[in-house]
């Protein structure tokens, strides 16, 4: 009804002869509404696609098993989180020899167990390799102390611990083959620096996950990590399903910068049941500067 | 010159513009509706809404732009579609140009998760092609 009005009134035969549109008259189109009709159909399209997002959605949570998205993004628990980050981070990084180098992976894991606190105190301050000096002695030093790991007590494996009980040993500053750090299990992904990431890189104390896409992950990354871009892992479950860890912590990393991909890989992986998952935060960008181990190509046993 | 503004703004121009728009909305529309979950974590990538109500937007952003892209092809109610159009495209070009003043190296998510370009200066570029086409196709077609 409203065409045919519309059309009475704009399309009078003058103007369709003066401007030579009598084709596309003849569609049957007329002219359009004024500003105010255009406004009340931008109102209606506006209305009807909320209606029918939030319809589909709806729709989509009830059915069984339920998709579709939650009505508004979980307020995330950052703020404990990051309270956690602060504490356990602390007992990561402090269990980390600030000069470690590289060291090899046997090394590291038969590295003498630090001694207790109380033998550990004086003996932090002083090279091992070098003769005892006159401090050492008024501290009256026990000479006949094994030589660092022949008296090895088997490293401690990476274990799921509270944080709570994560405390900070306070002689590995010294050891210069400490065992690989201990990741808490903490309900939420925990960002970790380079140095913590080589040592248990080294020590094969976990599991790492290049987040980017497959051609970017065969342009270059981490020797043995494994491709496990986020699209595909969140469209596909089963592959996060089907990641074994094999008990140690998961450490996914992007590009470096600004890239977004490894942390949100890592919520995934916690929300799919995973623990100790790690976010190296400088990615591949940080690992290359540091001239540590890359390997080219496609993931082996990738679908092409 | 004169010629090309005289085409483009006769009803044919304008209605070709609409349907190329239509199309246009209708593409990215479809490629986001079945993964609001990669949409919304995108729309956060763009760091401009406070958390909350990106899933909100990402549940019923590409059903508006799925009407809208319908709308402009089937010509009806199409001078509002194209409005809505245009609106939408001078937000998303809003979104990319602050996301490209603050350096954020993201996924546009323009065309859904399938579409991996980044968001830089062609994507923007992009845009404000799509919005002069979009604006053609707002004017009032008599």
């Amino acid at each position: 009804m409203r065409r045919l009005a519309w059309k009475s009134k704009d399309a009078g035969p003058g103007t369709v002869a003066q401007r030579g549109e009598t084709m596309w008259m003849a569609t049957g189109r007329g002219g359009d509404p004024g500003a105010g009709e255009t406004l009340r159909g931008v109102f209606l399209i506006v209305v009807a696609g909320l209606v029918l997002g939030g319809s589909f959605n709806a729709l989509g949570l009830a059915s069984r098993p339920p998709h579709g998205l939650a009505w508004v993004a979980a307020a995330d628990t950052t703020r404990s989180l990051e309270a956690l980050q602060a504490a356990t981070l602390t007992a990561i990084v402090d269990s980390v020899p600030p000069a470690a180098g590289v060291i090899p992976p046997q090394e590291v894991r038969t590295a003498a167990e630090p001694p207790p606190p109380s033998l550990s105190a004086p003996s932090s301050r002083r090279p091992s390799a070098e003769p005892s000096g006159p401090a050492a002695l008024s501290e009256g030093r026990p000479s006949a102390q094994a030589p660092d790991g022949a008296s090895a007590a088997p490293a401690p494996t990476v274990t799921a611990t509270r944080p709570a009980r994560v405390s900070r040993p306070p002689a590995l500053t010294s050891v210069p083959a400490a065992p690989p750090p201990v990741i808490p299990d903490v309900p939420g992904p925990l960002t970790i620096e380079l140095a913590t990431l080589k040592r248990l890189y080294d020590a094969d104390a976990v599991m790492v996950i290049d987040a980017r896409a497959a051609d970017e992950y065969a342009a270059g990354h981490i020797a043995g990590a494994l491709n496990l871009p986020y699209n595909d892992a969140l469209a596909e479950p089963a592959r996060v399903a089907r990641l074994d860890p094999r008990g140690r912590p998961i450490v996914v990393y992007c590009d470096g910068g600004t890239c977004e991909l490894s942390m949100d890989l890592a919520k995934l992986l916690v929300e799919s049941g995973k623990r100790r998952v790690l976010v190296y935060e400088r990615g591949i960008a940080g690992w290359e500067a540091a001239g540590y181990a890359l390997a080219h190509g496609p993931e082996p046993g990738a679908r092409p | 010159m004169s010629r090309i503004l005289a085409f483009v703004s006769s009803p044919p121009g304008i209605r070709i513009s609409r349907i190329a728009v239509g199309l246009v909305m209708l593409a990215a529309a479809l490629a986001k509706i079945g993964g609001p979950a990669s949409f919304a974590a995108q729309i956060r990538h763009f760091r401009m809404l406070p958390d909350g109500p990106e899933n909100l937007l990402a549940i019923t952003l590409p059903w508006i732009e799925l009407l809208a892209g319908l709308a402009l092809v089937a010509g009806v109610r199409a001078r509002a579609a194209a409005w809505l159009s245009l609106g939408l495209m001078a937000v998303f070009t809003l979104a990319v140009g602050q996301a490209l003043g603050r350096g954020l190296d993201i996924e546009c998510g323009c065309f859904g998760t399938a579409d991996a370009s980044r968001v830089g200066t062609s994507k923007l570029l992009q845009n404000l092609a799509i919005l002069v086409v979009a604006w053609i196709a707002s004017q009032r077609s008599r």
